[in-house]
C-alpha cells in the first residue's frame, strides 16, 4: 500500500468513527473496502463527495437508530401497555391526596394545598394516556 | 420507494452482490445516472435489512478486506414486484395519454 493510501484509508476511518458503534462494527471494513476500491479506479474530485456522503450517511443512520429506540422504549412503557391500568392508578392517587391535603387542612396545616400541584399533574398526565388510548 | 432503494433491490434481483458490485451494477442499470456512494449505499443495505428485505447471503476476504454479499429475501422479491407494478401503470398511463394529445393542439 502506498503512503497516500494508507493516508486517506486513515481518513476515512476517522470518517467512519462517526457512525453509531454496532453499524461500524457491522458495517466498517466492508465499506473502507469499497472506499479504497472506488478510490483507486476514481478521480480526485470524487474522494470529497464520498467524504460528504459519508458524513450525510452517518446523520442518516444516528436518526434512524435513535428513532427505533424511541418507537421501542415507547412500546414497552407501562402507560401505552396497560392504558387503563395507569389511568385508573392516575385518579386514584388523585383522590387519595386529596383526601390527605382535606385531613391537613381540617387540622390548619394549610401548606398541605401544596399537594395540590401533584394531584394537578397526575390528572393532566391520565388525561394524556386517556386521548392516546382514545386515539389508537 | 427511493429510486436508490429501488435500483439496489434490482441490483439484488439479478443475484447475490457485495458492495462494489451493487454499485457498478446500478451505475450500469441506470445507464451511468446513479452512481451510489458507500455512505449511501450502507445506511440503504442496514435499513433494508432491518426490514427484512434483503440479507447476508455469504462473506468472503479478498485481499485481506472483508466482502459481504447481499441477497434479497423474499418479502424483498415480493416488494420490488409490487413496486415495478405501481411504477409500471404509471408509465403505462403516461404514454396512453401522450398518445392521446398527439395531434391536438398545444
Amino acid at each position: 500500500m502506498t503512503d497516500s493510501n494508507a493516508r486517506l484509508e486513515r481518513r476515512y476511518r476517522r470518517l467512519l468513527s462517526l457512525y453509531p458503534r454496532t453499524y461500524r462494527e457491522h458495517h466498517g471494513e466492508d465499506m473502507l473496502g469499497v472506499l479504497m476500491t472506488d478510490a483507486d479506479h476514481g478521480e480526485h474530485r470524487s474522494r470529497l463527495s464520498a467524504a460528504l456522503d459519508l458524513m450525510r450517511g452517518a446523520v442518516l443512520v444516528h436518526t434512524r437508530y435513535w428513532w427505533e429506540m424511541r418507537t421501542a422504549a415507547d412500546k414497552g412503557r407501562l402507560a401505552v401497555r396497560h392504558p387503563l391500568f395507569v389511568i385508573r392508578l392516575r385518579l386514584a392517587v388523585a383522590l387519595w391526596l386529596c383526601l390527605v391535603t382535606a385531613l391537613l387542612c381540617a387540622r390548619g396545616d394549610w401548606w398541605g394545598l401544596a399537594i395540590l400541584l401533584f394531584v394537578a399533574a397526575h390528572l393532566i398526565l391520565a388525561g394524556r394516556t386517556a386521548r392516546r388510548y382514545r386515539s389508537r | 420507494m427511493q429510486e436508490a432503494t429501488f435500483l439496489i433491490l434490482t441490483a439484488l434481483a439479478g443475484g447475490a452482490q457485495h458492495g462494489y458490485g451493487i454499485i457498478a451494477d446500478v451505475e450500469e442499470i441506470s445507464e451511468r445516472r446513479v452512481r451510489l456512494r458507500a455512505g449511501t449505499l450502507y445506511a440503504a443495505l442496514d435499513r433494508l435489512r432491518d426490514d427484512g428485505l434483503i440479507e447476508v447471503d455469504r462473506e468472503e476476504i479478498v485481499d485481506s478486506r472483508l466482502r459481504r454479499y447481499y441477497r434479497l429475501t423474499s418479502a424483498g422479491s415480493a416488494t420490488l414486484a409490487e413496486e415495478a407494478e405501481r411504477l409500471n401503470a404509471h408509465v403505462r398511463t403516461a404514454l396512453s395519454r401522450l398518445q392521446l394529445n398527439e395531434g391536438m393542439p398545444a
